[in-house]
């Protein structure tokens, strides 16, 4: 489900943040996919349902219902990134 | 949308931006800009019009002062901790290629440069001081005028990066007597981006770095040595130029100055219930007089998450990270991580305000 990843370009720090672009809006069984990589929280008092997954190495955000998340990679990431893109890839 | 992002680019005039693209697109018009020039220099007090260099932004023309300056700039080049990456990567290079000295001086825990630091910072081995009117993470406007006088009385030159001060606060070349002024056009000045000017004052002599056309004087073989085509090799960005004109009468018209002063107010406000808030980490706000930029982390978020969350689910534009300033963020004890800066100016509205403090209060974990 995963059809375009990009980095994104930024006066950021050290880290990297890339966008990925899904076939299909986020939902609560993607979201429960990608729990392999870190916490989950949702916030369900927010406007938009906002939700995150987070470990010493990655971050990632996005809104319930849009079709692209933003993945933040810490210094000293190594197999989060294959992990992610794998899971983005297996599920239909 | 509620736009907080004015130290980095001013919202787009789009309108005004595409009636210049139709203007341009139905004439073809390329002429040397002298009404742009001159309508410029009557904005910052400026005598001529000859010595206003047109480029694609601070970058570009930093690099050419900076490159262009060998004869002022003696041993050592003196700057301060406040500059963007635009000035530091040039020194950068100038230091690791050709050896040339840098020193910093830093502010206080605030962003405040102190006119004795600068003072005792200039000694026989600096030609050249390239200082910050006010810098883009704290918006700490800098005492140019007192600085610009002691760096002459020392026999050092000026070239001052006034990204952020023009078109938020009145600057006269008469009153501040720098030999350099770099600006952007996409900032306060509501223009275009990809345009930038420099006023070179006369005496300053930065000899050419980049070479090309100009439009006049084809068969010679050298870089035609009068200003501005010394410093204007290139086609040069028509469209965002002739556009600045109009976002200078725009600017004039709507009175900037008692607009930036209503934003100060209603910025100083705004600080007072941030400062209530036991979840908002409030950082290097001084009391100097300051452009309205606060930056800000709140407990339980990254930088990079709380700004997502500000434009993904509220809709508000800010922005995070070390805003390509990392001496300044050093100082301010915030790298490498930064924070979320909020920027304003004249459209933002009171409304804007409480909304952004009703989203803070909203987010406390």
């Amino acid at each position: 489900m995963l059809y375009d990843v990009k980095l994104k370009d930024d006066c950021i720090g050290k880290y990297k943040i890339y966008i990925y672009r899904l076939t299909r809006p986020v939902d609560r069984g993607i979201i429960n996919s990608m729990e392999v990589l870190g916490d989950t929280e949702v916030f369900t008092n927010f406007p938009k349902p906002y939700f995150n997954i987070k470990s010493d190495y990655i971050l990632i955000k996005g809104v319930i219902g849009n079709e692209r998340i933003d993945v933040t990679y810490y210094e000293g990431y190594s197999k989060e990134k294959v992990l992610l893109e794998n899971t983005l890839e297996k599920i239909t | 949308m509620i736009y907080c992002n004015w130290a980095a680019t001013a919202p787009n005039r789009v309108n005004e931006n595409f009636n210049m693209l139709n203007q341009y697109i139905r004439t073809g018009y390329t002429d040397s800009f002298m009404d742009v020039r001159e309508k410029l220099c009557g904005f910052f007090a400026f005598d001529n019009p000859y010595r206003l260099v047109f480029g694609s932004g601070l970058t570009d023309l930093m690099n050419k002062l900076i490159f262009g300056s060998v004869k002022y700039r003696k041993e050592v080049i003196l700057t301060t901790c406040t500059e963007h990456n635009s000035v530091l990567r040039p020194l950068y290079h100038l230091n690791a290629q050709q050896g040339v000295g840098l020193r910093f001086v830093t502010t206080d825990k605030d962003g405040i440069l102190k006119i004795d630091d600068i003072e005792k910072s200039i000694n026989d081995d600096v030609g050249l001081l390239i200082i910050n009117h006010a810098s883009n993470v704290t918006g700490v406007i800098q005492p140019i005028k007192e600085i610009v006088e002691i760096a002459h009385k020392r026999g050092a030159y000026v070239i001052v990066d006034c990204a952020q001060t023009a078109g938020r606060i009145d600057i006269s070349h008469k009153e501040i007597g720098a030999d350099a002024y770099v600006m952007s056009a996409h900032k306060g000045l509501m223009g275009m981006s990809g345009l930038g000017f420099a006023l070179i004052g006369e005496g300053f002599e930065p000899e050419p770095v980049f070479f090309g056309g100009t439009g006049i004087y084809s068969e010679a073989k050298e870089q035609p040595y009068e200003l501005p085509y010394r410093l204007e090799a290139g086609t040069p960005n028509y469209i965002a130029i002739n556009s600045l004109k109009n976002s200078i009468d725009y600017l004039i018209g709507n009175e900037y100055i008692r607009l930036n002063a209503e934003c100060n107010k209603m910025f100083q406000l705004f600080v007072e219930e941030l400062k209530g808030m036991s979840h908002v980490e409030l950082i290097g706000l001084s009391t100097q007089k300051s452009l309205p930029i606060a930056n800000i982390r709140v407990a339980g978020y990254s930088v990079e998450e709380l700004s997502y969350i500000l434009l993904n689910v509220f809709d508000i534009i800010a922005r995070h990270g070390i805003h390509c300033a990392p001496l300044m963020h050093q100082r301010l004890n915030t790298a490498p991580f930064g924070t979320v800066r909020l920027s304003f100016g004249i459209t933002n509205t009171e409304k804007d305000f409480d909304y952004i403090i009703n989203t803070l209060r909203r987010i406390k974990k």
